[in-house]
């Protein structure tokens, strides 16, 4: 793992580079787009066990925090969600500087799913869009948002600090329908894996291009919710596998 | 009016030097550096200079000691320049190469008598004509003979030769003299002759020996010679002043200062300012450099016009410069821009005279410097002579030093040095005499047959006129290549004193002569666009066209005939003109089967890598309105999840029916596979496809008797122009199958039995082509993909020569070998033309245009792209307009879709403000790939982000990203020399993130199963861990449970756990084997 410091240098974000291990096709890398708040807490042992799963399979891995969040730099107020869709661009910039890649795969768990379907959209280098568990969009406020021009509210805060989903998609309910000016990008694979089937917001929000998603249900608990006393969530196994498998017939 | 310490300032910044004798103000300045107004001043305040300069002298007497008569403690003392002559005769006792001769022609009536007188006189004033040296014990000494044993002027004739011959046996007598050897212990280190070449013109000729005599002598002999001469022939004693000191004094004195404070400092001096610069100069040559240099010589004359000599005064006079450092600074540049270096190391001989009472001393007193100058590309002109002039003065400043104490001093072979490659010098003929008496004196020049450096730049300054030569070694150099380097030089002198603020690398070194050679030599041959389809060329299939492989060979009937059926079924299943047929296939003659039948039905060919999975290959079919997916049996578990027909290609049925329309649709596509699976494929039209083919036409040249040898895959995007193009010529076309291909011997071996005239091959079968291609059947081979990875291609000789590469962006990252010729009688390999199709430039590292002889960076254009590019080899056009492929460069790479320069890159980083140091490299991976790694260490406490340093060298680069991993680092670590320690720089490429390795013991595997089933995991590695892979507690008794009833043995929850699979089975009992 290379930790290391990207983007401007008035928001600097941490990153962390793994190289692929093991001889393989290469040219393929994955950005890791975080979770929110305490749920990407729980979920960072899995994450980094992802990210050691791709590298094995020969894949360059980045993961990296927001704005505002983790080590990279920004204040709370800071963080809004056009901003943390703005700093995948920026990974995405890194990894194809670090690994001369044409392109690559954002891989979301939860609103790090969300961000990474806006990121992908607005860039036609994007791969292939792996979607863990996305968050439940299901307001009708949200469907047809303009994703890149509306969100840039800051994301609400618990008291603790971190964000709450509840809070998050109550914003998202007040954001208006506006039409999508940018002209999306779908990326030619796309993966949605979790508990259940994708939520039917996230179906509306993806309209024609869902013919070109694979839809793998897991049964497991998800790495985002507490399950020991430590407060991290369980490795998720079946995912990871699922992911690196999908990935990894990738030609 | 200046005072007398500002007048010195100026005195010293326009090189002139003055020094106090007894009341005399002795001034010695260049030509033309005193005007009027200057002199004026000067001698307004000639007491006060006088002043000052007695006061000097007093202070630096205390350390520097002056050259006094020191009587017979002296006598016999030989300098340390001597010793070393003396040790070079012994060596090579015959060589004559330590002569130095000097004719003067004499018109007017000769007095006999008087110059024999003049010749005895000067003999008899200066002892060292009358030196005889002798080796005593381990000491080399000298002692003096009586007059009467030395002979005087030795005559010859010429005057009864005719006319028409005289001169030129003059010359060869003149030749002739100067190699005759000396031998030191017995004659005089010195021969006069007088050459009679009419009745009122003859020649004085010196000949003497370097061991008693240096260029300055040849100034005091005609001083000395004149005076005596006409005193003689007025018949009267002659005046001349005899020096107090001897030449022994002067060693004496040399050997003693050696040993003294300032002598060492002196030589430290030295030591310091030439550390790391006597690595020999890569100046090209027509031979290689012998290990035991000849030094046998010849001259190439040249002279400055007019206008340049004025503009060189002038030029000179605006800078408080000297000539003399205009045309070292030149010399020095051009040298630099031959070899793309910006430091030389330039030889330059002093006079050693410093003190008066040395100046009319016959004697070696000419000492050696070694000016090393540096400079930057950016720099102008009028920059680099600044830095030539503080260089030459620093240097004056310690040119006390013998040479051969410097040289005795330093490490290291001598002879590979850089110390002796390079030589320059000034002679001021301004005030030579012209006239004895009544006669009119004039220098002869000469041939010239030995030296000691391989180039010897001098200029000669006649007070009106330049002119020059440059010797230079005939083991090493042409004279054809000494005539071009001289035209270099006025060339770059005459660009550069007109412009002298431009900097010095934009100018060019070519004359308009050599760019329109240039451009004749690169007049590429143009593509040849017909009218003639060569698609429906190839799909009527010319009758000498066949396909083998190694099960067999196809004629032209058979092609024919299958594909027509393939064509037909492909119809049958709906396939309609314009609709994609996706093709998944092995190597296989039936792959070009498949091609033709395809494009017979108007379809388009859009292959597909075999290992696609099933949602990119419906997605590729659904995107390209595919139709068909036409495959082989190998491909199974095919499920189309599109409405497209699944085509076995080896099962279609065959029909009665015979499909007569030929190929339809010109403006049917062509799909082909670009990139990875993740994009879409690009498509081309015919019309592009006729161009990709004629363009290779005008390269490949094929006829029909040549076999092409296809070792591409069907998915390689070059397959179907490839077998296109050999089949539309009429040619055999060759495909190994894929097992054939996957066996490096068996596929040598069967393109040996082949003998191919063409081969195309992508780089994985490189090797097993190179292997062959030593046969003689081969004319070119042409790569079809990257060759990132292949910079260590060992071009083999061939009995057609070395084989050279090209090659072009826009399609792809092609290389074209086409072989050098061979000289027919001598066997030896000559250059290469340029490949037709190619637009050729040998660039230096500015961008600008080589001449012919200096190698340079190898820049290629297929004739239709837009942007030429950078090969990584090196190479120079010869003068016959061919090509020859000098080295390969280490430091490039392919990253970012271009060669990027590591060690340009390297240097724009540590040029950043905010970077003290940075290294990078390209390291090889734990994927077998290489990996750009920077390390970098950072001016102060702040870390810029990576995207900030990517900018940054973006920015001065231009196309240039720095790819790859960045690494800061508190400091790089180097050793004392600078050189780095690459041992000590921490590799993020390589982590302990072990690659998937399956189980191999018992024990691995016995518990990978048992974790499969618990876990429902496929594929467990070694290397994985029980927790990571998502077991619960639960799970894990569940495991230890099966583990104790298999085995017998109790694993503990901790270790398994927290150990990885190999861990915890290395802990088993008996060594992780099954009990």
């Amino acid at each position: 793992m290379n930790p290391f410091f990207m983007g401007s240098e008035h928001q600097p974000l941490y990153a962390l580079y793994h190289p692929p291990v093991g001889r393989g096709p290469g040219g393929r890398g994955a950005v890791l787009c975080n979770p929110l708040g305490s749920e990407s807490n729980r979920a960072h042992r899995s994450l980094r066990v992802l990210a050691d799963a791709l590298s094995r399979s020969g894949w360059h891995v980045l993961r990296f925090d927001y704005r505002g969040t983790g080590d990279s730099s920004g204040e709370d107020d800071s963080a809004t969600l056009n901003g943390w869709v703005e700093d995948i661009g920026v990974a995405a910039e890194e990894l194809k500087a670090i690994a001369d890649l044409k392109g690559v795969h954002l891989i979301g768990l939860r609103l790090g799913a969300f961000l990474a379907t806006a990121a992908g959209l607005r860039r036609p280098d994007t791969q292939g869009l792996i979607l863990w568990d996305p968050v439940d969009l299901h307001s009708e406020s949200i469907l047809g948002a303009q994703w890149c021009g509306h969100l840039d509210q800051p994301v609400p805060r618990e008291s603790g600090g971190a964000a709450s989903t509840a809070d998050f998609e109550k914003m998202l309910q007040e954001i208006h329908k506006q039409p999508n000016p940018n002209a999306p990008f779908w990326p030619h694979q796309a993966l949605v894996v979790g508990p259940k089937a994708i939520p039917d917001g996230f179906r509306r929000l993806v309209g024609e291009n869902l013919k070109r998603v694979t839809l793998k249900e897991i049964d497991e608990a998800p790495p985002w919710l507490e399950e020991s006393d430590f407060g991290a969530g369980p490795v998720a196994a079946r995912a990871i596998h699922t992911i690196s498998t999908w990935t990894g017939s990738a030609p | 009016m200046k005072s007398a310490a500002a007048l010195l300032k100026v005195l010293a910044d326009r090189d002139i030097r003055i020094r106090a004798e007894d009341e005399r103000l002795i001034v010695d300045a260049p030509k033309g550096s005193i005007d009027e107004e200057l002199g004026s001043e000067i001698r307004a305040v000639k007491d006060d200079l006088l002043e000052i300069l007695r006061e000097a002298n007093s202070d630096s007497s205390a350390t520097e000691p002056s050259i006094v008569a020191i009587g017979p403690q002296a006598d016999g003392y030989i300098s340390p320049f001597q010793e070393r002559i003396w040790m070079l005769e012994q060596i090579r006792p015959d060589s004559g190469e330590n002569n130095l001769p000097g004719a003067w022609r004499l018109r007017g009536p000769l007095n006999e008598m008087a110059l024999q007188s003049a010749l005895s006189d000067f003999i008899r004033i200066h002892p060292m004509l009358r030196a005889r040296f002798f080796q005593d014990n381990s000491r080399v000494t000298r002692r003096e003979n009586p007059l009467a044993s030395i002979p005087l002027l030795q005559g010859c004739d010429f005057s009864s030769t005719p006319a028409g011959q005289r001169e030129t046996e003059f010359q060869k007598w003149l030749e002739d003299m100067a190699r005759v050897p000396f031998d030191l212990s017995n004659e005089p280190p010195i021969r006069m002759y007088l050459a009679r070449l009419g009745p009122e013109e003859h020649a004085i000729y010196a000949v003497s020996h370097s061991i008693a005599w240096d260029g300055w002598c040849f100034d005091i002999m005609l001083e000395d010679l004149g005076l005596l001469y006409s005193a003689h022939c007025r018949r009267e004693e002659p005046q001349l002043p005899q020096s107090t000191i001897r030449y022994e004094d002067f060693a004496y004195w040399q050997r003693t200062r050696g040993q003294s404070d300032r002598g060492q400092e002196d030589l430290l001096f030295w030591q310091k300012r030439l550390a790391g610069a006597l690595k020999t100069l890569p100046i090209p040559t027509d031979r290689p450099r012998p290990q035991n240099p000849n030094h046998a010589g010849a001259r190439s004359n040249f002279a400055l016009n007019d206008h340049l000599v004025t503009q060189l005064s002038k030029l000179a006079r605006n800078e408080g410069v000297t000539v003399y450092m205009i045309l070292l600074s030149i010399w020095s540049v051009l040298i630099g821009r031959m070899i793309d270096q910006n430091d030389v190391v330039v030889t330059t001989p002093v006079r050693g005279r410093d003190q008066a009472n040395l100046e009319n001393v016959v004697g070696p007193f000419t000492n050696t410097l070694f000016l090393r100058i540096q400079w930057d590309p950016s720099d102008s002109f009028r920059s680099v002579i600044r830095k030539v002039k503080a260089i030459s003065l620093e240097a004056m400043g310690h040119q006390a030093c013998p040479v051969d104490d410097f040289l005795r001093s330093i490490p290291g072979e001598l002879k590979e040095s850089s110390l002796f490659q390079l030589n320059f010098s000034y002679q001021n003929t301004e005030d030579r005499l012209t006239h004895w008496g009544d006669l009119e004196v004039e220098q002869i020049p000469q041939g010239f047959h030995a030296t000691h450096s391989e180039l010897n730049f001098w200029v000669r300054d006649a007070g009106d006129t330049l002119s020059g030569a440059i010797d230079y070694r005939t083991d090493l150099y042409d004279a054809e290549r000494i005539r071009k380097l001289i035209g270099w030089l006025l060339q770059i002198l005459t660009d550069a004193v007109a412009s002298p603020d431009e900097p010095i690398s934009q100018h060019s070194l070519l004359s308009p002569d050599e760019q329109a050679q240039l451009a004749t030599w690169n007049r590429a041959r143009p593509l040849d666009i017909t009218d003639r389809s060569r698609i429906a060329q190839a799909l009527e299939i010319p009758p000498s066209a066949t396909l083998e492989s190694e099960g067999g060979v196809w004629d032209r009937d058979i092609l024919h005939a299958r594909s027509l059926e393939v064509a037909q079924a492909l119809l049958s299943a709906g396939v309609e003109e314009g609709d994609c047929v996706a093709v998944r296939m092995r190597r296989a003659p039936e792959s070009v089967i498949a091609l033709l039948g395809i494009l017979r039905a108007g379809a388009c060919w859009m292959p597909v890598p075999r290992a696609i999975s099933n949602d990119s290959l419906n997605a590729w079919i659904e995107q390209t309105n595919g139709r068909a997916l036409l495959h082989d049996s190998t491909v199974t578990g095919i499920n189309l999840e599109v409405p497209a027909r699944s085509l076995d290609f080896f099962a279609q049925d065959s029909s009665e029916e015979s499909f007569q329309s030929p190929h339809r649709a010109s403006s049917s596509r062509m799909a082909q596979l670009s990139g990875s699976a993740f994009s879409p494929p690009q498509s081309i039209t015919f019309e592009t496809l006729e161009v990709v083919l004629g363009s290779r036409e005008s390269t490949q040249c094929l006829e029909s008797s040549d076999l092409s040898l296809v070792l591409l895959a069907p998915d390689d995007p070059a397959f179907a122009p490839a077998a296109l193009s050999a089949l539309a010529h009429g040619a055999t076309l060759a495909m190994p199958t894929e097992d054939c291909a996957a066996d490096k011997l068996r596929l040598a071996a069967w393109i040996a039995h082949l003998k191919p005239t063409i081969i195309e091959t992508d780089p994985p079968h490189l090797d097993a082509v190179l292997t062959t291609a030593g046969q003689q059947s081969v004319a070119s081979i042409w790569i079809h993909g990257d060759l990132t990875q292949r910079l260590d291609i060992e071009l083999p000789a061939t009995s057609k020569g070395i084989w050279q590469i090209g090659g072009s962006r826009s399609t792809g990252h092609w290389g074209l070998l086409f072989p050098q010729t061979q000289n027919p009688s001598s066997g030896a390999p000559l250059a290469g033309g340029p490949a037709p199709g190619f637009e050729t430039r040998i660039l230096d590292p500015d961008g600008l245009e080589l001449p012919p002889g200096l190698p340079g960076q190898l820049v290629l254009r297929q004739l239709g792209d837009v942007l030429p590019f950078n090969t990584p080899w090196r190479a120079l056009w010869t003068h016959q307009g061919n090509l020859h492929i000098t080295e390969r460069q280490d430091a490039l790479i392919w990253a970012q879709g271009q060669w990027l320069d590591i060690l340009k890159l390297q240097t724009t980083l540590q040029a950043l403000p905010f970077v003290t140091d940075a290294h990078i490299e390209a390291r090889p991976s734990a994927t077998g790939n290489s990996q750009l790694i920077t390390w970098v260490a950072y001016r102060g406490d702040h870390e810029p982000t990576s995207t900030t340093l990517r900018k940054a060298v973006m920015n001065h680069l231009g196309d240039q990203l720095l790819g790859g991993i960045i690494v800061p680092l508190p400091e790089i670590p180097r050793d004392d020399r600078g050189a780095i320690r690459p041992r000590l720089l921490p590799d993020p490429s390589n982590t302990n993130v072990s690659a998937f390795e399956p189980p191999v013991s018992d024990m691995e595997k016995l518990l990978a199963a048992i974790w499969g089933k618990i876990l429902d995991a496929e594929r467990i590695s070694a290397h994985d861990s029980f927790a990571e892979l998502g077991g619960t507690s639960l799970q894990a008794l569940r495991v230890i449970e099966e583990v104790e009833s298999l085995t017998s043995w109790s694993l503990s929850p901790r270790l398994l756990f927290f150990q990885t699979l190999r861990q915890i089975a290395a802990r088993a009992p008996q060594g992780g084997e099954r009990p």
